[in-house]
């Protein structure tokens, strides 16, 4: 979900998460704890559409802040690949379902190093009831290290499996709008880090 | 629809009353402040009763194979009615 913060002043959304390291939470309240609970002065922030954003949406501090139009919010997806990508005739078609409406399909462009600028360019030419843009307020702490490498690593105590790379802070590309957002099965999925089926859940 | 919600609705079927749904309620029920765990999300349904839950993990999970499970499509069918709305 997108949560805009049409104040002059930072908002701290309190029950989306309290961010306390090392509190034991799901994978998912994590992602949102590495994200951000500040939506910055007439800024906005895009956080994973966990329990905890659903029922902040419908009856906590979010709802609050609609309801006295501090905040206002958007239904958003976001993608968790950074390009620049390799895409060719394999992996170069993105679809998306606003509401109930057609399914919308965009060819990408290929080459061996699409970045991001070239797809949001790509589908905003003909996107119908949502924007696309890349991500700049998703993963945006200074600790989120993402996992580069999945296979088995030999450590001084015994085995392990992933290997943290550098700090992902942006990148990556957010789907966003006033109406329910669904994944379609498009090849480039995989690609960019979607998943068919996939929808926004509140906003 | 801003949030995802499922709709509920007890029957009245199976001489069934008045329905608890533990699990889809309480999580943090110890200590410190409230959390947004602790409203909206523990129910009770008398026969004839309408609700609306916000469609969470636990929501899902119950309908799934829990008590919502049970009264909608396992041992006692019918008791209540499920709908995403």
């Amino acid at each position: 979900m997108r949560i805009t913060n049409t104040t002059s002043k930072d908002i701290t959304i309190h029950d989306i998460d309290r961010g306390n390291a090392g509190e034991q939470k799901g994978i998912h309240e994590f992602w949102n704890a590495k994200a951000d609970s500040v939506v910055p002065a007439n800024g906005y922030i895009d956080v994973l559409d966990s329990d905890r954003v659903m029922l902040s949406t419908e009856l906590g501090h979010i709802k609050k802040g609609k309801d006295t139009t501090l905040l206002t919010t958007k239904y958003s997806i976001t993608g968790r690949e950074v390009g620049p990508f390799i895409l060719d005739g394999t992996n170069n078609i993105f679809k998306v379902q606003i509401g109930t409406s057609a399914v919308q399909s965009f060819t990408l462009p290929t080459g061996t190093s699409v970045t991001m600028a070239d797809i949001v360019s790509t589908i905003t030419i003909s996107a119908t009831g949502f924007e696309v843009e890349e991500s700049d307020r998703f993963f945006r702490t200074s600790f989120m290290e993402n996992i580069t490498d999945y296979s088995e690593i030999d450590g001084d105590l015994g085995k392990g499996y992933g290997q943290r790379g550098a700090s992902v802070l942006s990148g990556f590309l957010v789907c966003f709008g006033d109406d329910i957002i669904t994944i379609g099965d498009g090849n480039a999925n995989a690609t960019l880090g979607f998943t068919e089926g996939d929808f926004t859940k509140c906003k | 629809m801003a949030v995802q919600k499922v709709q509920v609705t007890h029957n009245g079927t199976n001489s069934v009353g008045q329905l608890y749904l533990a699990d889809v309620g309480r999580r943090n029920s110890l200590g410190g402040g409230v959390s947004i765990y602790e409203y909206g999300q523990d129910q009770y349904l008398n026969p004839g009763d309408t609700i609306e839950l916000v469609a969470t993990s636990q929501v899902l999970l119950s309908i799934d194979r829990g008590i919502l499970y049970t009264f909608s499509s396992g041992n006692y069918a019918g008791t209540l009615s499920i709908s995403f709305v």
